[in-house]
């Protein structure tokens, strides 16, 4: 057994143990904790059974790549949609992270696609993923930096008008004196 | 609007002046500047803006009696400043003086500014440190550093500048509407007076003789300023690239207030 088999194969008994757990425990959510489940059995068996990766057909790079891909697409994704559905995100700030998990997978389900960008780039395909997700982090960051400031101005803008509010109480309640007290 | 002081009158400053002191942890500054104030500027209002002090500063404030603001978190001095300027027009104060809060600008020299002040032909006044004789020390790097800064900035506004980054300042109440609505945030000194230039509102320097700060660290540490450098540099020249913003225009602004 080489190591990645093993990483495989510990990590698959880690998930589908999880996900056995949280299945009994949690009765809610059921349906996550099996596809989970699944997806743990799945690694340890690839562990053992290193051609199991063959049943989506010939091994070959452009396939292992695809299925690292599907994975990252598939992650970003259900991140972004956990983030705003527990509105730790807003939507528009979950746009970009959506579009870029839909460019990937998008990238995996039609490779065709990609073939296309690298006829018409010169790219081969491995680095032509590479580029896409770079060019859209940059993106990201940029929409970050620009969302960060406009949030640092309004923040300053706030905190002014609390600072002068504030005061404006302050000199209130020195009038009267028995409202201060209250 | 547009008063003048009398000759007679020229050390005492006009009544609708306002002393504004930004501060950010200067618990052990605080109390002496204020009676300094009180001796050299005497009756004239002051108002501290405390920049979410660390310190005991906030706790100080509300013995010493005199007017102040608690900004809720830390938003740097320009921040701090721009509430001071808003805090100042809602008092209906037409002339603003700038004091830094580790008693770098002595209020004796206070006068100097009022002066030029008074002759009306500029809305901001600058205390300079490089001016006749000022006798100020700096590290190399700070004084090459604020060197290079004034020819930009001199060139920028087509106008001699030869302390950029002098907080010593008066405004009149058509700079103060202008810095109430934008002012620079983080090192704000060389990019306001760009930003008032290009608005084509008026200043001038008068010579200034500064102390080392009394009590307490300086805030710019040894890297700062390199990164302070850079940060105006950029910002004096996105500022050029901007268009004026018409509606603080200063002649615009003339006909409105």
């Amino acid at each position: 057994m080489t190591i990645p088999q093993m990483v495989s194969a510990a990590a698959g008994v880690i998930l589908l143990g999880g996900s056995l757990y949280s299945f009994f425990q949690h009765k809610t959510r059921r349906f996550k904790a099996l596809f989970w489940g699944a997806i743990g059995a799945a690694m340890v068996y690839a562990g053992f059974r290193p051609t199991f990766i063959e049943i989506l057909g010939p091994d070959s790079t452009e396939l292992r790549i695809r299925l690292i891909v599907a994975l990252l697409s598939f992650i970003v994704l259900t991140v972004t949609l956990e983030a705003i559905r527990i509105s730790r995100m807003q939507e528009r700030y979950g746009f970009l992270w959506l579009a870029t998990g839909l460019l990937l997978l998008a990238g995996v389900l039609f490779p065709d696609l990609a073939r296309g960008v690298e006829a018409l780039t010169g790219i081969g395909y491995g680095v032509a993923v590479l580029m896409v997700i770079f060019a859209f982090i940059l993106l990201m960051l940029f929409h970050f930096s620009v969302a960060l400031s406009l949030t640092q101005h309004k923040l300053a803008q706030v905190a002014r008008e609390l600072a002068l509010a504030e005061e404006r109480l302050r000199r209130v309640e020195r009038r009267s004196p028995e409202s201060a007290e209250r | 609007m547009g008063q003048s002081f009398s000759e007679d009158l020229d050390m005492i400053p006009p009544k609708n002046t306002i002393v504004l002191i930004p501060v950010f942890n200067e618990e052990a500054n605080i109390a002496p500047l204020l009676k300094e104030v009180g001796e050299h500027l005497p009756g004239v209002p002051v108002c501290v803006i405390n920049d979410c002090s660390t310190d005991g500063t906030a706790q100080k404030l509300k013995t010493v009696g005199c007017a102040w603001l608690n900004l809720p978190c830390n938003i740097g001095v320009g921040g701090a400043m721009q509430a001071g300027f808003r805090y100042a027009l809602e008092q209906g104060f037409d002339y603003a003086i700038r004091l830094d809060g580790d008693g770098q600008h002595p209020p004796a020299e206070c006068s100097a500014l009022i002066e030029r002040m008074a002759q009306g032909d500029v809305d901001l006044v600058t205390g300079s440190r490089f001016l006749g004789n000022g006798g100020y020390t700096s590290t190399r790097v700070r004084q090459a550093g604020i060197a290079g800064l004034a020819a930009f900035l001199s060139w920028a506004c087509r106008q001699k500048i030869t302390d950029p980054t002098s907080g010593f300042q008066m405004v009149n109440r058509l700079a103060m509407i202008y810095f109430a609505y934008r002012y620079p945030s983080d090192y704000p000194e060389p990019e306001a007076l760009a930003l008032l230039s290009r608005q084509g509102y008026r200043f001038a320097e008068v010579p200034a003789k500064f102390r080392e700060r009394q009590a307490g660290k300086s805030s710019i540490r040894r890297w700062g300023t390199v990164i302070y450098l850079f940060k105006v540099c950029v910002a004096l020249f996105v500022d050029r690239c901007r268009a004026v913003d018409p509606r603080f225009d200063r002649r615009h602004m003339e006909e409105v207030v």
